[in-house]
């Protein structure tokens, strides 16, 4: 099974299972490939209105919080993150008087990360942790099947607004479905080994299976930190012993990435033995290429 | 609608009483916040006012004191939102530019161009307006020029939503006239491009409007359909340099105006100050004797 079919099936059944009125709204997102099938068959549902839309960013972000105001859920569907840099007014400035009045509804992106490379410099944009930092905003990266089953489950209809992002790669790939041996708020860990601890920061699951090659799971630990806007990390901290060896992957290119927080926890602290590979901004690096970290390169 | 204009007349008076008290304590420098005072708009506030009904909802820009003002009980409900009390309905945490009471038809207010537009939007198309409820969405000729304005006719078309989009034309965005800064925009056409109804209302005259504003929603309501009410206006509180340049108001005090029973009447040229056109219309007497009895009942005492 592909990424995108379990998505798509637990869309479908959190929504079902709720019952309560959502709409689902956005470019395509009910004609065609329904993108890359993410919104598939989900007319027929009682409590569910599907409409594709205009292409208008800036509004179709803004509007989300008009409908919350009657009671209503709903989510914006966009093929590409980049789509979300037009509405970051809302994103900002509409957000921060919906977090005053405190509804009971939700509403939020769920967007595709365009990561596959060859498409151009303009679909080179993989920021998602400044993208969570310029509104303060949840923002989930969805990659594995606990990723689905578990964060959507919890955050789908929390009452907050926020963003889910899936790898354009990963959404056409087979489902990852190692199981995590532990998680705490929205950070998982996979494997239970002490030998080397890989923390993936961004959008670094796509690295997920490749690195799976080169380790022994069972002698190292992986821990995905799936909220962009995660500033506790101490689930991390206190679960690797002192001395531990720590490798740091972020593949978001944004000055402001959410492994740097981590950082700045942990640094003072004096613990850990510290590799840090995070994605600078190049030029010779962006799309049409393979626009992704070669982790070969740098020693994995 | 069986419409009270005695009513009509007193809400348009004391909306401008209430902002001649608010600009009185901005010379006394009561308020923390900036306050865009719509003095020469309170026609097109007291119309929609009147216009609203069942569950009609209003979504403004950051001048909007003059429909807060409409709506609320009173002054003071007012005043205290804007020096921030926690007793204000909220608690002074809106200021003044995202000022806007829920108890109210007014659910939400912007101090980004045009991003009261795609809440609006959002709301009229959440479907559970009830079958006789509209949504006027306020905005200005500066935020028409912001492509939002445009993607929100657009929407609304599409969606067939049930909104009237308030244009409040005061020719100035900030310290530039329409002239200075981009050619004109004809509204009508643009708005016949989208095949949306329009309509222009430019004579101050509050009764007219609220026979306009009925019209057109009436419309809206019947055909699910959006209107345009383009609304021409001049935002009162202007003054000009000893070379003759007008220097406009935008925001903070008014400085050539005081609070007081003869400066009720702000301006006597042409249509610009809906008063004066009410005053032409009821008699200066009884104009008088209405300010009079408003003065009386909020305990003013005038500068």
């Amino acid at each position: 099974m592909k990424l995108v079919d379990h998505l798509n099936n637990k869309l479908r059944s959190i929504v079902c299972s709720s019952n309560a009125e959502t709409i689902f709204y956005g470019q395509n997102i009910n004609a065609g490939s329904c993108l890359g099938g993410l919104t598939k068959n989900l007319n027929n549902i009682d409590n569910l209105r599907i409409l594709n839309t205009q292409n208008s960013e800036n509004l179709l972000t803004g509007i989300g919080f008009g409908i919350s105001l009657n009671n209503i859920n709903s989510y914006y569907f966009m093929k590409q993150l980049d789509f979300l840099l037009l509405g970051i007014d809302h994103l900002v400035n509409t957000l921060n008087i919906f977090r005053l009045m405190k509804l009971n509804t939700t509403n939020g992106i769920f967007c595709i990360l365009s990561d596959k490379g060859y498409e151009g410099p303009q679909s080179s944009f993989n920021s998602v942790s400044s993208i969570s930092s310029i509104g303060n905003l949840d923002f989930f990266q969805l990659a594995t099947a606990a990723d689905v089953d578990i964060l959507l489950e919890k955050h789908f209809f929390s009452n907050k607004f926020k963003v889910f992002c899936v790898s354009q790669t990963l959404l056409s790939s087979n489902l990852i479905t190692l199981e995590p041996s532990n998680f705490q708020d929205d950070i998982f860990k996979y494997g239970l080994g002490r030998d080397l601890n890989i923390i993936l920061f961004g959008n670094s699951m796509i690295y997920f299976e490749e690195i799976i090659k080169e380790i022994d799971i069972n002698k190292c630990a992986i821990y995905s930190v799936n909220n962009q806007n995660q500033n506790n990390f101490e689930f991390i901290i206190d679960d690797i012993p002192i001395g531990g060896n720590i490798l740091i992957v972020d593949d978001d290119r944004s000055l402001n990435k959410t492994s740097d927080r981590f950082l700045r926890k942990v640094l003072h602290l004096n613990k850990f033995s510290l590799k840090i590979i995070q994605r600078e901004f190049l030029l010779s690096d962006l799309s049409p290429g393979p626009d992704r970290l070669m982790l070969k390169d740098i020693g994995l | 609608m069986t419409l009270n204009v005695n009513q009509v007349f007193i809400s348009m008076i004391r909306n401008r009483i209430y902002q001649l008290l608010i600009n009185e304590k901005i010379r006394e420098k009561k308020f923390l916040v900036p306050i865009h005072l719509a003095m020469g708009h309170e026609a097109i506030a007291t119309a929609i006012k009147f216009s609203c009904i069942n569950n009609d909802s209003v979504f403004c820009t950051h001048r909007n004191l003059h429909y807060n003002v409409a709506f609320s009980k009173s002054f003071l409900s007012e005043y205290n939102e804007l020096i921030l009390s926690k007793d204000s309905n909220s608690q002074g945490k809106l200021g003044s530019m995202n000022l806007f009471d829920s108890n109210t038809p007014i659910k939400y207010s912007s101090s980004i161009l045009g991003n009261n537009l795609a809440v609006a939007c959002g709301y009229a198309f959440s479907g559970k307006l009830g079958n006789n409820s509209i949504v006027y969405a306020v905005t200005g000729d500066g935020a028409i020029e912001e492509g939002i304005f445009y993607e929100s006719l657009l929407f609304a078309k599409s969606m067939g939503l049930k909104i009237i989009f308030i244009v409040e034309n005061n020719s100035w965005s900030l310290a530039t006239k329409i002239i200075e800064r981009r050619s004109p925009i004809d509204l009508k056409k643009l708005s016949d491009s989208f095949d949306i109804e329009y309509t222009n209302l430019k004579t101050n005259d509050v009764v007219e409007y609220v026979n306009a504003i009925n019209l057109a929603r009436n419309h809206v309501v019947t055909e699910s359909l959006p209107h345009i009410i383009e609304v021409n206006l001049s935002t009162l509180g202007y003054m000009y340099t000893e070379e003759g340049r007008c220097i406009n108001y935008h925001a903070g005090l008014a400085k050539n105006i005081s609070l007081s029973v003869d400066d009720v009447i702000l301006s006597r040229k042409d249509n610009e100050d809906p008063l004066y056109i009410l005053s032409k219309f009821i008699g200066s007497e009884a104009f008088e004797i209405l300010v009079s009895d408003i003065f009386k009942e909020e305990n003013l005492v005038p500068r």
